[in-house]
């Protein structure tokens, strides 16, 4: 087969929908992403769609997301576009307070790409959604012309299904922040590896896909606790706790010494100018908790490997309303605002 | 004369890194070679040149750098020293609002 | 950053504004800074919070990208665009010109690069054939490396086009303006880790003002102050020493014997100011070789410095605050600035607008 070939390149014949299609999803795509499903029509049936067994039961939400990706590079410290795609769709669902049940992924490549990337990014994708347990029913492939589109895409569309589906708006008054680990990980390490920066750290992505650490939470009578969510991805912390408190009507306030940050983070930011709290993080989630629970929610987060940083960090206030507060660690206090746009072109 | 908004973001990383024409955030020496340093900032390491540095600089040392050039070696007990100097200060000027006090 | 350098603990600090409070003037003191890093840090920590309402802290003329006259920035513009590669520290980028920013420049086709360093400027121009420009801005501590690069067997495709301004004529010329009520000065500690402490007192020797060399850390700031207010309760008008363990009184021998055998001081202007006496710096006769505007034969159309209904002059010059201005925060944004002091990162508008400064919490 023509992908055998070191050095073998997709080109448009294998977005055609003909032979070299079929060579691809019978070669790549199905054998990593096609592991059979209780579905009836699933990815392998390669059908013009799939089902997924009516899983409504007496009171429950079906959530939707969608999400393109478009990082550069393509592959980077910790993680590669495809960990990014199914880590990022899986993190919107479950910050939705929703289990992943269903996941689609569609690629736009650009011509010439090359077949072992194309595999690196399938298996990232795989191994992700396998450690969560949700499978890929069915997707797209399109093939570019060379310098219509840079290098690959990838589209995403998770279903999830919550008992009641938790909002990034429904925040009281005496809530407290809780962050699930470090900040600013993943922003930072992809400028540190920006070639033009001349710099060397083991610094990687936080990219991780976070269900498995809020389902034990999220699933327990405690759950309703959770009174909202969000995961600071673009813009970072301050543009999540930003978007929360417009939505809310209320003050967040942050005590800057509870924010837990990577020694490598802060020095990056001493040494680059950019904060990190405007920085993406791809494994992380914001919860507002309820002030009685929130010890024990913390107690649970810290049990899976991912939550072990978590910490609370702030409490929702009505001083200033739709605006975060941050009390600096010498005993300042400011605005946290809302970043003016991503320091880090093209990131996720 | 508003800005026109082509590339922006590019725009915003370049306008964003090396903001501050002051920034000089301490740095460890890992290595010296000739008048370059490798300096490692909480574990991110690069290269700075020494030429535009007085003092002699070992392995250890740290060294403020901008622009990729030292301007400064320090040490710990430069540290220590800062320390001392702020709360002496603190002091003195606590008791002296003391002693007023109990004037 | 090592925390043997990370000077914020809050206990400290507590101690530090305890002191400020027993310190606090009967009358309003106006304390000016000159360092775009000294208002990040200060507006970014809320240090704000820790002065009395009598005191209030200014940024003056200390972001060199907003100091910048549009004149040099519509030079490097010509000059990419009769095809140099133009290289510049990223700060500059988005600053206008009269017309055009450098970026704006780029976007029409110019080379136009970003460097971290002046050493990329030499590494560039040693990979290519074509003629290279390096703008060289900065106050005293970004100038000693432009003088490396020009004693550093500099390749004959690069020239600097020499944009340098000098802190302590500064310091004169904005006591030297009618209403500007300055009361003390906070000096800058990188700065002053060049040129040391003498100056000062040799600039500020006709004017009575205290003067304290400050550091970076939120406590280094807090300290700097407290010495102030010192000064003044007692009376005293002198240059001090806040920041000993990066700044010696005669300063980096080294780094000032680069200046000295590099460059000569010049009247030059300052954006929103004026010109100020020697305040700013050109190459010796012997590196006018590599002086850019002697190898551009350039005629450039008179500058328009200041838009009108900015307030820029007069927060440059610590006699206004970003929110004086009619424009902050309204028609004027980073998103869509019209003066300097909004587009450079270090401009006391760009600043407040970002940290939220203009009320201390």
């Amino acid at each position: 087969m023509t992908s055998d070939k070191k050095g073998a390149r997709i080109t448009q014949l294998h977005g055609a929908g003909g032979e070299l299609m079929g060579e691809l999803l019978d070669r790549l795509i199905l054998p990593k992403l096609g592991r059979a499903t209780a579905e009836r029509i699933g990815l392998r049936a390669l059908d013009d769609g799939a089902t997924i067994a009516c899983p409504f039961t007496a009171e429950g939400e079906l959530v939707l997301t969608t999400d393109s990706h478009v990082v550069k590079p393509t592959f980077f410290p910790g993680g590669d576009i495809g960990l990014l795609a199914a880590a990022g769709t899986i993190n919107d669902l479950a910050v939705m307070g929703a289990r992943p049940i269903a996941l689609t992924l569609a690629a736009i490549i650009e011509e010439g790409f090359l077949f072992v990337d194309l595999e690196r990014i399938i298996d990232s994708f795989a191994s992700a959604i396998e450690s969560v347990g949700v499978s890929v029913i069915c997707g797209d492939t399109k093939v570019m012309p060379a310098g219509d589109v840079d290098g690959i895409l990838l589209n995403t569309t998770g279903v999830g299904i919550a008992r009641h589906a938790v909002s990034d708006a429904g925040l009281c008054p005496g809530d407290r922040v809780v962050l699930t680990g470090t900040i600013g990980d993943h922003g930072m390490a992809l400028l540190a590896a920006r070639e033009e920066f001349n710099l060397s750290t083991r610094l990687q992505s936080d990219v991780a896909p976070v269900w498995p650490m809020l389902a034990p939470l999220l699933e327990s009578p405690s759950g309703d606790a959770v009174h909202a969510m969000k995961d600071p991805t673009r813009g970072g912390l301050a543009a999540a706790l930003n978007e929360m408190a417009r939505k809310s009507g209320t003050c967040i306030e942050i005590d800057e010494s509870s924010i837990p940050i990577r020694e490598p983070v802060l020095g990056l930011s001493e040494l680059l100018g950019i904060s990190p709290f405007e920085v993406a993080n791809e494994g992380k989630a914001i919860l507002i908790i309820a002030p009685e629970t929130v010890d024990d929610a913390l107690r649970t987060l810290r049990a899976h490997p991912l939550g072990t940083d978590a910490a609370i960090v702030g409490t929702v206030t009505e001083a200033y309303p739709k605006r975060v507060i941050l009390d600096t660690e010498v005993g300042g206090r400011r605005f946290l605002d809302m970043p003016l746009g991503d320091p880090v072109p093209r990131i996720c | 004369m508003r800005l026109h908004d082509t590339g922006y973001q590019t725009t915003l990383i370049s306008s964003k890194i090396r903001i501050t024409m002051c920034l000089a955030a301490p740095a460890r020496v890992i290595s010296i070679a000739d008048t370059v340093a490798t300096v490692d900032y909480g574990g991110v390491e690069t290269q700075c040149r020494l030429e535009t540095l007085t003092e002699k600089v070992s392995v250890g040392d740290y060294l403020l750098v901008h622009t990729g050039f030292a301007i400064r070696r320090l040490s710990p007990k430069d540290g220590e020293e800062t320390l001392r100097l702020f709360d002496e200060l603190s002091a003195s000027l606590g008791k002296a609002e003391g002693e007023t006090k109990a004037a | 950053m090592s925390s043997s350098f990370h000077f914020s603990d809050p206990k400290r600090g507590r101690a530090l504004a305890d002191a400020i409070q027993i310190l606090a003037p009967p009358d309003p003191l106006k304390i000016v800074h000159v360092c775009g890093t000294h208002e990040m840090a200060i507006t970014r920590n809320g240090l704000r919070r820790f002065l009395p309402k009598q005191v209030a802290l200014l940024e003056g003329p200390g972001c060199p990208v907003c100091v910048t006259p549009a004149r040099d920035i519509d030079t490097a513009i010509a000059m990419a665009e009769a095809g140099a590669t133009l290289c510049t520290y990223g700060d500059m980028i988005s600053v206008p010109g009269s017309q055009l920013s450098l970026d704006n420049a780029r976007a029409q086709g110019c080379d136009i690069r970003t460097v971290l360093s002046a050493a990329d400027a030499t590494a560039i121009a040693r990979e290519t054939d074509n003629e290279v420009v390096f703008f060289a801005v900065g106050f005293e501590t970004t100038a000693p490396m432009t003088a490396v690069l020009a004693l550093d067997s500099p390749p004959p495709n690069l020239s600097i086009l020499v944009s340098h301004k000098l802190i302590p004529p500064a310091l004169v010329a904005l006591l030297d303006l009618p209403d500007n009520r300055i009361g003390a000065y906070l000096a800058p500690g990188h700065v002053s880790t060049i040129i040391g402490i003498d100056p000062y007192e040799t600039w500020l020797e006709n004017h009575s003002v205290p003067v304290v060399v400050g550091g970076f850390e939120p406590l280094d700031i807090l300290y700097a102050i407290a010495l102030i207010l010192r000064q003044h309760r007692d009376g005293i008008a002198k240059v001090e020493n806040g920041y000993p363990r990066a700044v010696d009184p005669e300063g980096s021998p080294t780094a000032l014997g680069l200046l000295e055998e590099v460059f000569e001081t010049a009247d030059v202007r300052w954006r929103g100011i004026g010109t100020i006496p020697s305040s700013g710096l050109q190459l010796r006769p012997p590196f006018k070789h590599l002086d850019a505007l002697a190898r551009f034969d350039l005629t450039l159309p008179d500058e328009q410095d200041v838009i009108p209904g900015c307030r820029c002059p007069d927060i440059l010059t610590a006699r206004a605050v970003p929110s004086d201005c009619p424009l902050f925060a309204k028609r004027c944004t980073p998103l869509s600035p019209i003066g300097p002091c909004m587009v450079g990162a270090e401009g006391a508008c760009s600043i407040w607008f970002r940290y939220g400064g203009e009320r201390p919490l």
